[in-house]
């Protein structure tokens, strides 16, 4: 799990995503955005340049 | 000497064949005049005399016993330094990567030894193919041979000014925002950004997975054409790579353009972006040469090229700081200041708004389709103004001055950079022509007829040799 | 006829096809039980009588005159709200879209239209399938027809709920994360969500458009079988619709599935995300029936299953926020309070946990491509539990627990949920069968053998049985 972010840096993290919360929904995701960020390291493992994600673009597809 | 290196590949080619012309001789030429010249232009990171020889004199024997392996044999070329070369070290013009050699060519390397073109060197490039021009890295950046005191464009750069300059024949660039048609525009060369999936960018250090692509700097549309013909090829793990009939591109040129409707979306250069008068006059010009090949000019409407720009850039900085995000948080300072700032704005987008900008990549892709089913190819500008001084090109170039490449990353569309022209300054101007998808040998036969019906190809950059003394 | 609700498709069909069942007295019974039912079940939000009465009709007339289509002609069938039908209201099942009516059928409509099906109406989902269950949206949700007091599972709850009830034949899901198999595995149904890409999805509300699938719910395998014949094909219409050829979804049924090799994903539903020990003893015992049927069973290993979940949830949760941010802010209220909240989860995820969740995808999908070619089916559990009570879902479940169907989603690969028995209180269990990319028609053989040698299938919710 990682280290828990304090309420001001996920206050600032919340406004950065556009987000209105009353205060007992801050708290909600507050209690919840360690998972987030469990989840977040959960997808990174070393990779190399040569990496190719799942989806790509396909020009044709449209 | 000089004159061998500027030969086109079509002229070169033809000789080859006809055995007047020796490959060692031809990469002798070129080395000697990298080796007189580029001091002043830095267009190379690493020249590979030794390989290069060695590939010149295999592609001469095996023509001599008969085996000739198409228009490409013996043809010296240039790569940019983010294509993989086996056992050549391959450095992005990053410090990151400065002893970094791969134990495999890229896909395009392998098939451009296999038709047999003879290797100089990997070219300069802005760091990772975003960078912008920076001084912070271990190599210079490279310079713009029509004057060395101006930019070259970038992000391929070095082959842009190598190509122009005579020291290389053929070049290869990539290309996510522009990097193939922008510096082909400001070093007054043609340059082909292919249609997305055409060419393999398996072994190519990726910058935008969604919107990179690899293709051809060369002197001419023709020229771009013998290169894409070995090319083009579906790469079964290159998962963005098409499964496609290869056209046959070279047969596609014609000089007549009868009956082609030339669609023109002048509201990009005349109210979306600031663009210079000699560019509208050069474009304007053209566009009369294209009625007088028989063309219809058609104007057309696509939304504001911003959009186009904001939905590419967003998309490019999201997926270059995936790609980097590890080198990124552990080793920044391996990163030059341009290149580590860019990059680190990725980190900084929601995964809702990359989301979104995939969604209106969509809508924009299916908005040009639906006006190219009016008209058969779209001609802009390449870039508003010929090269600034070198280095002001970050200041040179805000959402007023953009460059008009970006959109047709962003629908995978083909597109052209081809010569329209020169600014009183002696600097060269640049149209680009956009393709509907696949249709990229079309994109060169409309290039190919313009560059036919004009004289701009006849002119090649005066490298002065008291500055290429000085430098050396 | 005692109650042709209870006929599955393949039965109603040849009943149909021989004119001894009517299709509109069928239809009438699939309404009459509905309005018997629905106050207490709510698998419906909106009923579509007169249409489907109208569409009975002419089933019937056309059969009459010699012009049966096939085996879904005249056959009743419910659609997920958040199927686009022309002229009837497609609402999500929420206030926001409490009055929309489309233009147009989705894709996957028009094929079960122009197959002669009877479509009957509007069936309840979790909101924008993610919400719920929720009872402040437009209309309560869906209750299981085991137990009312329980949930049917989501997000195709009415599908769920009506099909094992008998108020529809057969319906359509859509699964996300699990929304077709979910309800299926919690109401005893046979539900596929079918390779990726196989369906087309126009027409249909997205939640996730990388990991969205349309597909039918049924109560046996055979009856999904029957429906993908009419709904699968290339849509130019779905930028992610595949070209492929389209098999016989029937060639296996009935026949040996002697020699099949079925990988047991045994630390899924035994560490990873532990089933109940009612779940777990029903597996066993549905892996023994197997054996006995002739399958080699082996234990395989795939990655962690969080490490699927976070891929799912990461791309499930930005994408769905992507398509609502803007009503979310404009109109909060008009969305429920589990609906609002897992969407806005979504927000929280950055571009590089989107790009990297899509890097981890492919080194999921190569990993698990590995082990298929080892076997030809992979097996867990369809539910770690049987349903629960309707006022215990938590809210935000999906994102705490690494969810058993949602790696196939990251997968694309085909997954179908086939009942097999049920827990001490009387609510049904299901294994989960998942097959090769486009190899649908094996999952269907080996439900179908499956659902043949176990009494399951003859079971239905009591208060669904005859008045």
């Amino acid at each position: 799990m990682p280290d828990p972010i304090t309420k001001e840096a996920f206050a600032a993290i919340v406004a950065d995503r556009g987000l209105t919360l009353s205060p007992e929904r801050f708290e909600e995701f507050y209690a919840l955005y360690p998972l987030v960020r469990e989840i977040r390291a959960r997808l990174r493992n070393p990779r190399g340049y040569d990496a190719e994600p799942a989806s790509i673009f396909s020009p044709g597809a449209f | 000497m000089t004159d061998l290196c500027f030969l086109t590949i079509a002229e070169a080619s033809r000789q080859i064949a006809a055995r007047k012309l020796s490959p060692v001789e031809l990469t002798r030429a070129f080395l000697e005049r990298i080796e007189r010249y580029d001091a002043g232009l830095n267009a190379y990171i690493l020249v590979t005399a030794d390989k290069a020889m060695a590939d010149a004199r295999r592609a001469e024997a095996e023509i001599m016993a008969g085996r000739s392996r198409g228009p490409l044999h013996g043809i010296p070329i240039a790569l940019k330094d983010i294509y993989n070369t086996a056992g050549i070290a391959t450095t992005a013009h990053s410090a990151l990567f400065k002893d970094h050699v791969p134990a495999e060519d890229a896909v395009t390397t392998r098939l451009l030894a296999e038709a047999g073109t003879v290797l100089l060197g990997k070219t300069a490039t802005w760091e990772f193919a975003i960078g912008g021009t920076s001084f912070d890295l271990p190599w210079p950046p490279a310079r713009n041979p029509w004057n060395p005191k101006h930019d070259p464009g970038g992000s391929s750069s070095g082959t842009g000014a190598a190509v122009a300059a005579g020291l290389a024949m053929a070049g290869m660039g990539t290309d996510t925002g522009g990097s193939i048609r922008f510096p082909a525009a400001w070093c007054g060369i043609a340059g082909l950004k292919p249609t997305y999936g055409l060419v393999s960018r398996r072994g190519i250090l990726p910058l935008s997975f969604s919107l990179d692509h690899g293709g051809p700097m060369c002197w001419t549309s023709e020229d771009c054409a013998l290169m894409m013909q070995a090319l083009a090829a579906h790469d079964p793990l290159d998962p963005g790579s098409a499964d496609v009939p290869i056209p046959d591109f070279a047969a596609a040129l014609s000089p007549s353009l009868k009956g082609l409707r030339i669609g023109v979306p002048r509201h990009f250069w005349e109210t979306d972006v600031d663009c210079g008068a000699e560019t509208k006059a050069a474009i304007e010009a053209a566009l009369e040469v294209y009625r007088a090949l028989g063309a219809e000019i058609v104007e057309v409407t696509l939304s504001p090229l911003g959009t186009y720009n904001d939905t590419g850039t967003l998309i490019s900085r999201s997926e270059a700081y995936a790609i980097h995000e590890q080198y990124l948080t552990r080793t920044p300072e391996l990163y030059g200041a341009i290149a580590r700032q860019r990059i680190s704005m990725g980190a900084l987008v929601r995964a809702p708004d990359y989301v979104n900008a995939l969604r209106l990549r969509g809508e924009l892709i299916r908005e040009l389709a639906a006006v190219m089913t009016t008209v058969d190819v779209i001609v802009t500008p390449t870039t508003p103004d010929p090269a600034p001084l070198l280095g002001e090109v970050a200041a040179f170039m805000s959402k007023r001055k953009s460059l008009f490449s970006r959109a047709f990353n962003v629908t995978g569309s083909p597109a052209l950079s081809t010569p329209s022209g020169f600014s009183s300054d002696g600097l060269p101007l640049s149209m680009q022509i956009v393709g509907r998808p696949f249709q990229d040998d079309l994109v060169l036969k409309v290039g190919h007829a313009y560059e036919k019906a004009t004289a701009w190809r006849d002119r090649r950059p005066v490298i002065a040799e008291p500055f290429a003394a000085a430098a050396q | 006829m005692s109650d042709p609700t209870f006929l599955t498709i393949a039965e109603a069909a040849k009943l149909i096809k021989a004119r001894k069942l009517s299709p509109v007295e069928l239809a009438q019974a699939c309404i009459a039980k509905t309005k018997r039912l629905d106050n207490v079940l709510c698998a419906y939000v909106e009923l579509t009588e007169d249409i489907a009465l109208a569409a009975a009709r002419t089933a019937e007339a056309e059969i009459a005159a010699g012009g049966w289509k096939g085996p879904l002609h005249g056959i009743p069938i419910g659609l997920k709200d958040i199927y686009d039908t022309a002229g009837t209201r497609t609402t999500g099942h929420s206030r926001l879209l409490a009055t929309r009516v489309p233009d147009e059928d989705a894709t996957t409509v028009t094929k079960l239209r122009q197959a002669g099906s009877v479509i009957t109406g509007k069936l309840g989902t979790f909101e924008f399938a993610i919400g719920g269950p929720s009872f402040d949206i437009l209309t309560p949700p869906a209750r299981n027809p085991w137990n009312p007091d329980h949930t049917t599972g989501g997000s195709s709850s009415g599908s769920g709920a009506a099909v094992a009830a008998g108020l529809v034949l057969g319906a359509m899901g859509t699964d996300t994360g699990g929304s077709i198999r979910g309800p299926s595995a919690l109401c005893g149904l046979a539900g596929i969500k079918p390779t990726y890409g196989l369906l087309s999805r126009k027409g249909i509300l997205p939640l996730s458009q990388s990991l969205d699938h349309a597909g039918p719910m049924c109560w046996t395998s055979e009856d999904c079988a029957l429906m993908m014949q009419a709904l699968a094909g290339h849509d130019p219409g779905d930028p992610a619709s595949a070209r492929v050829p389209i098999p016989d979804y029937a060639a296996e049924i009935g026949k040996p599935v002697q020699g099949l090799r079925i990988g047991v994903i045994r630390h899924f539903h035994e560490t990873d995300n532990p089933a109940t020990p009612e779940v777990l003893a029903a597996l066993e015992e549905a892996i023994r029936v197997l054996g006995g049927l002739g399958c080699e069973v082996v234990d395989v290993t795939l990655p962690p299953l969080a490490d699927f979940a976070a891929v799912g949830v990461t791309i499930m949760a930005s994408e769905a926020f992507a398509i609502h941010e803007k009503t979310l802010q404009a109109s909060p209220e008009l969305y429920g309070e589990f609906g609002r909240d897992r969407i806005t989860m979504g927000a929280f995820f950055t571009a590089a946990d989107y790009v990297a969740a899509g890097y981890k995808r492919r080194e999921l999908a190569a990993k698990v491509a590995e082990v298929m070619k080892t076997v030809d089916v992979l097996m867990t559990v369809g539910s770690p539990f049987p349903a629960q009570p309707i006022d215990a879902v938590p809210k935000y479940l999906f994102f705490r627990t690494p969810s058993l169907t949602m790696p196939f989603n990251v997968t694309g690969l085909p997954a179908l949920c086939v009942a097999m028995g049920f827990s001490s209180t009387g609510l049904p269990l299901s294994m989960q069968l998942v097959g090769k990319a486009f190899a649908e028609p094996v999952l269907f053989g080996l439900g179908d053998a499956y659902e043949k040698a176990t009494p399951w299938k003859s079971r239905r919710p009591a208060m669904a049985l005859a008045a």
